[in-house]
């Protein structure tokens, strides 16, 4: 069985490996320093060693034919007659990682009507997307035995999938299919030694940045959330080739879709990625509509300090706070916080905090990463304006 | 009819534990509990019993101290609770962690309907559920918001999928990942705490599944290996820009685009 | 350097006017002192302008002890550092910090602290965002007072500067400041002084082992009378199992356990909880705290007897152990003062003047039924909404009337006046565990004794004799 040990004739019992094991599995037993379960098999604990004496023991592993596996597959999301703008973003990467290490580039594309997203793709410079018709509606079974299909023809090296609802049946599925490795949600890929896929992404609810590998297996698998990567771009010099297919096995889906319904974004503040918060620097409940407005051009929502909750200018679902909600959204913007003990403790997990306040000794600024002092209602509707402008261009 | 829940025993975070500067769990004093995502899923297994009548167990994989998380599964009213535990098991990815899953629930009987969470808060990744269906070669439904209506060979529910909401119906076996949302799960009542400390708790060994081949399993059985391991990049605190209007929103409108959240 | 320390009182100030029992009042200017030099500083420009000094902390208060009646207001919120930790030989654990340290960050701080086992700081008021020097200054106590005791006990030395400037070490319960000032224990004078007697500038405080067992219980009864037996028999009756010891046992009304629901949906710490049957009239949460896991259980089923012999569905309580798990149902009992707080916050709004009417008595060698239903009929004699939550151990409970307008506003003081008179059956230790302020200070005035009240304004013309700090807390100057 591979993993690390730790040579007892080496080993000092400094005891350096214990205390630094992030997972707490190096054990104690009469003197002797052993690595448990639970070992992930990190290295840390190997670094570490003032000696050495933690040692890799590889395991034999038949070897698997990598080198017929090439190029890289991107999963092209399809609903509605349009391609996910998460797609276009994982060809934005693919083409770049190609670049790197001078493979080719594929689509596919699963879905109803599927030739009609040839127009939404043809001017990006990928070799060929593959276009399989099936049902409107999303059924797992079914969009993962035509994506598999395609993958047993192809043999890519990696294959990229959008971190979406779909996205998180179709990967794990098909990557057990072919029992070899996923990666979900990859905050970062990049390629080595010409075909390892090196897939970064947080764990510990984003306390520990983690560095994977798939050493012997292929495909590679990797889904990767919306906006993480930067999209595609178009090429004049684009010619790609749409090649129809269908599997030479057509399965029925398992499940029946009775009915499907377009439904409202989430407005619960605590499952927001942007936040736009009010304080009591916000001088009449009318004034509130200005930063409804900077939240929705930011795909977010509007949130409040207990202040203007309890003066009944905005609803408490909307409270940030001891009493209120604990959110952690990826960007939050206070205007006219001055930053309690008690809205702060609701809200100190957000990843990038901007806070707007006229005072210089507002407290918020102590944990905002980017404290400005000004007057919100000169830097607000400016904001606005600006915002607008870059949407239409 | 026969349902089982996949549960994990997760580390619960407090913040004086976890050193931000090295990205690293300080030791002593982890406190562990199940995973609260598998809650709700526990609490749909209960509540499908109460309707339909039959059995509600728990499935688990990790260390012996693992089996709190089971009795804490029991206090609530599940069943029986499986502990997959071997050090053969131990550093297992997805791929290895949801077959260990699969053989043992393969082995103790034939379950209609698993139930997942839908995620863990170590690993974040909420793909086990949909790997153990594939190895079970039965239809899978994440995102599961409702349970519309069961009959004694299907099922039918809402389903959560991004910005649509979907109605399935599956028949069984099948597997199903619920969404947090799905029910606010009963707290455990005193007496059945109290049992819980007593009652046993089944433990599988590698030797007690039919493929008992430690390739297949732990960390040989991983496709994904993790090659280190670092803190995270923090958004850097500036300090405090007094600008005037133009300048304050050119620099805000600098880190918007700069962020990945808009 | 040139960076203000002292601000006059404007716009932005507004809510420094105020603590959470929504008393407003007024103040010339305010500071935020980061270290002993700048409250120096602070104190003798406010005695150059002839400025008395009110000093806050988390203004987390619900009597208005924090609330200033003109001069300066001294913030300590900026003085949060925690200084320095150690073991003495005789295996107390000692944490030294500034004042303005809250709660929250001290239960934070004690988690990293290299301490060889898991410590904690039993004092535990609602409010995670009170300061260690306020919670010093009202001598606060908590859930779990009954078992642990008040502030007072796990504070080994504060240094109090006086309106000189000059600091004091003061170690508790040394006789050290007798020569000096002629009072026997003049810690017992700050702690609990809500800062009429000099400003605490460094506290050192006695963390405890935490216990290695910890179990919460919610017991529901269908009917008041239920409850208010079990709580007899709790306090009379249970028979303790060696290793294992009653924490807290808090009881709560149905008005209480409303309030508590509605403001679930949109409390983060309480959010998940299932809903209270509509069916229960009233609950108690006990907590058992111990070192030994089976005696915990032990006294566990004990008290599940106990709750079925008074008509408690066994299946319908909750149960949890573990501080995390504990916490919960913490963050529950707590929501109950909070909501309380909230109601009158909201109030306020519409008419201004309107501050908490809650009340913080022991009714000793009553029995608990006898006093609920006394305080019930009270109010509805008067026309009055009231909530009732509070320790059973002692009878401590604290009544909150919910007025609508200010004229039921009013009744309630009245009201409170009466209940006060009532509750006097022993007079002198009064429990101050909410502090008395300028909100309580009528009852406290009705209620004390005349030998109390002597020795406290003893105590003012001794250490403040100019009435320099908080004026308006506890009696008139």
């Amino acid at each position: 069985m591979p993993g690390y040990t730790i040579d007892r004739n080496i080993c000092t019992q400094c005891g350096a490996c214990r205390k630094q094991c992030p997972f707490s599995c190096v054990e104690k037993t009469d003197g002797v320093y052993v690595i448990g379960d639970g070992c992930t098999a990190c290295g840390v604990c190997a670094e570490i060693c003032p000696v050495k004496a933690v040692i890799w023991q590889e395991a034999a592993h038949e070897a698997f034919d990598k080198i017929s596996w090439k190029n890289i597959l991107v999963y092209l999301e399809y609903h509605h007659g349009i391609v996910h703008p998460v797609g276009i973003q994982l060809l934005g990467k693919a083409l770049e990682l190609a670049a790197s290490c001078g493979c080719e580039v594929y689509g596919i594309v699963i879905g109803e009507n599927a030739g009609e997203a040839k127009p939404q793709l043809l001017l990006y410079p990928l070799t060929s997307v593959f276009l399989y018709e099936a049902q409107e509606n999303f059924a797992s079974d079914l969009y993962e035995q035509l994506l598999s299909d395609c993958i047993g023809k192809l043999r890519p090296s990696i294959v990229l999938i959008g971190g979406t609802a779909q996205g998180r049946s179709l990967a794990p599925c098909a990557a057990t299919r072919f029992r070899t490795g996923l990666t979900a949600d990859c905050t970062g890929l990049s390629i080595r030694d010409k075909d390892d896929l090196v897939q970064t992404r947080p764990a510990f609810g984003g306390n520990i940045m983690a560095q994977i590998i798939t050493p012997n297996t292929r495909p590679q698998f990797a889904t990767v959330r919306l906006n993480m990567m930067e999209p595609a771009r178009k090429s004049e010099a684009a010619s790609v080739a749409f090649i129809t297919c269908a599997s030479a096995h057509p399965a029925k889906s398992a499940l029946e879709i009775l009915d499907a319904q377009s439904l409202a974004p989430e407005k619960d503040i605590t499952r927001q990625k942007v936040l736009v918060a009010a304080g009591k620097g916000i001088r009449k409940k009318e004034d509130l509509a200005m930063l409804e407005e900077l939240a929705v051009l930011l795909g977010g929502e509007l949130a409040s300090t207990r202040g203007l909750v309890e003066k009944g200018w905005i609803k408490s679902d909307r409270q940030i706070g001891l009493s209120g909600h604990t959110v952690r959204p990826e960007l939050l913007i206070t205007c006219g916080v001055s930053g309690s003990v008690q809205f702060m403790a609701g809200m100190s997990g957000a990843k990038n905090i901007i806070a707007i306040n006229q005072d210089p000794e507002a407290r918020i600024f102590q944990i905002a990463h980017h404290p400005v002092c000004g007057d919100l209602y000169e830097i607000i509707p400016e904001l606005i304006r600006q915002l607008k402008a870059a949407k239409s261009k | 009819m026969k349902t089982a829940v996949c549960i994990k025993q997760v580390p619960v975070f407090s913040d004086g534990k976890m050193d931000p500067e090295k990205g690293v769990i300080l030791r002593d004093g982890l406190v562990s509990a199940m995973n609260v995502y598998d809650l709700p899923a526990v609490e749909t297994a209960l509540r499908l019993r109460e309707e339909a009548g039959g059995t509600a167990d728990v499935f688990s994989m990790g260390p012996l101290q693992a089996a709190d998380a089971i009795r804490e599964a029991y206090a609530m009213g599940i069943d029986q609770g499986y502990l997959l535990s071997d050090h053969a098991f131990s550093g297992a990815d997805v791929l290895a962690t949801s077959y260990t899953l699969a053989q043992g629930i393969k082995g103790a009987g034939k379950y209609d309907l698993i139930i997942c969470g839908r995620q863990t808060t170590d690993g974040d990744t909420g793909q086990v559920g949909a790997a153990i269906a594939q190895w079970l070669h039965i239809p899978y439904a994440g995102g599961v918001t409702a349970i519309i209506s069961r009959k004694p060979d299907s099922i039918t529910l809402q389903q959560r999928l991004d910005d649509e909401q979907v109605t399935v119906k599956m028949s069984y076996p099948c597997l199903i990942a619920v969404d947090r949302s799905i029910y606010i799960s009963r707290m455990k009542s005193l007496p059945g705490k109290i049992a819980a400390r007593k009652k046993g708790v089944a433990i599988i060994t590698l030797q007690d599944l039919e493929d008992h081949d430690p390739q297949h399993y732990g960390l040989s059985g991983s496709a994904t290996k993790v090659e280190k391991i670092y803190p995270p990049e923090r958004t850097h605190k500036e300090p405090i820009m007094c600008l005037n209007t133009a300048d304050a929103v050119n620099e805000i409108m600098k880190i918007l685009e700069n962020s990945k959240a808009v | 350097m040139g960076r203000s320390l002292i601000f006059p009182i404007d716009d932005k100030y507004q809510s420094y006017l105020s603590d959470e029992s929504h008393l407003t009042g007024f103040a010339d200017s305010i500071s935020f002192p980061g270290n002993e030099e700048e409250i120096r500083t602070v104190i003798a420009q406010a005695r150059k302008s002839g400025q008395s000094i009110t000093i806050q902390g988390g203004k987390t208060g619900i009597a208005g002890g924090a609330v200033p009646q003109g001069g300066h207001i001294l913030n300590l919120s900026n003085m949060n550092q925690v200084t320095s930790f150690r073991t003495t030989e005789e295996g107390l654990f000692l944490l030294t910090v500034e004042p303005g340290v809250t709660l929250l960050d001290l239960t934070r701080e004690i988690k990293k602290l290299d301490a060889k086992e898991e410590l904690f700081w039993p004092p535990d008021p609602t409010e995670p965002s009170a300061t260690v020097g306020g919670v010093a200054a009202c001598n606060s106590r908590g859930l779990t007072a009954s078992l642990y005791g008040d502030a007072k006990k796990y504070i080994y030395a504060v240094r109090v500067m006086d309106a000189d400037g000059k600091t004091t070490e003061i170690i508790c319960g040394n006789q050290s400041g007798k020569a000096q000032s002629g009072i026997a224990d003049v810690s017992k004078v700050h702690l609990g002084g809500e800062g009429m007697f000099g400003v605490i500038t460094e506290l050192t405080l006695i963390l405890l082992r935490k216990p290695r067992e910890i179990w919460g219980i919610c017991f529901f009864f269908s009917c008041e009378p239920d409850a208010f037996s079990f709580a007899e028999r709790l306090v009379l009756y249970v028979e303790e199992p060696l290793g294992a010891k009653i924490a807290a046992a808090e009881y709560m009304d149905r008005m209480t356990i409303d309030m508590i629901e509605e403001r679930k949906p949109n409390t983060s710490s309480i959010k998940e909880l299932p809903d209270v049957s509509p069916d229960a009239a009233a609950m108690i949460y006990v907590e058992i705290h111990g070192a030994d896991e089976a005696a915990v259980e032990k006294y566990a089923e004990e008290l599940l007897e106990m709750a079925e012999a008074c008509h408690v569905a066994a299946d319908a309580t909750w149960a949890v152990s573990g501080e995390y798990e504990v916490e919960k149902l913490r963050a529950f009992r707590h929501t109950a003062a909070e909501s309380a707080n909230l109601y009158i916050e909201k109030i306020s709004h519409t008419y201004p003047g309107i501050c908490k009417l809650g009340m913080d008595m022991n009714f000793n060698g009553q029995s608990l039924a006898s006093v609920v239903s006394y305080i019930k009929e009270s109010a509805e004699k008067n026309g009055l909404k009231v909530c009732i939550f509070g320790h059973i151990f002692g009878n401590h409970l604290h009544p909150n009337i919910l007025p609508d307008n200010l004229e039921q506003f009013h009744k309630g003081q009245e009201i409170i006046l009466e209940w006060a008179a009532a509750s006097n059956k022993n007079p002198g230790e009064q429990n101050r565990e909410h502090g008395i302020g300028k909100v309580k200070k009528q009852v406290f005035l009705s209620t004390v004794t005349e030998g109390t009240l002597q020795q406290i304004e003893q105590q003012k013309k001794t250490l403040d004799p100019r009435g320099f700090w908080n004026p308006g807390n506890m009696i008139d100057t």
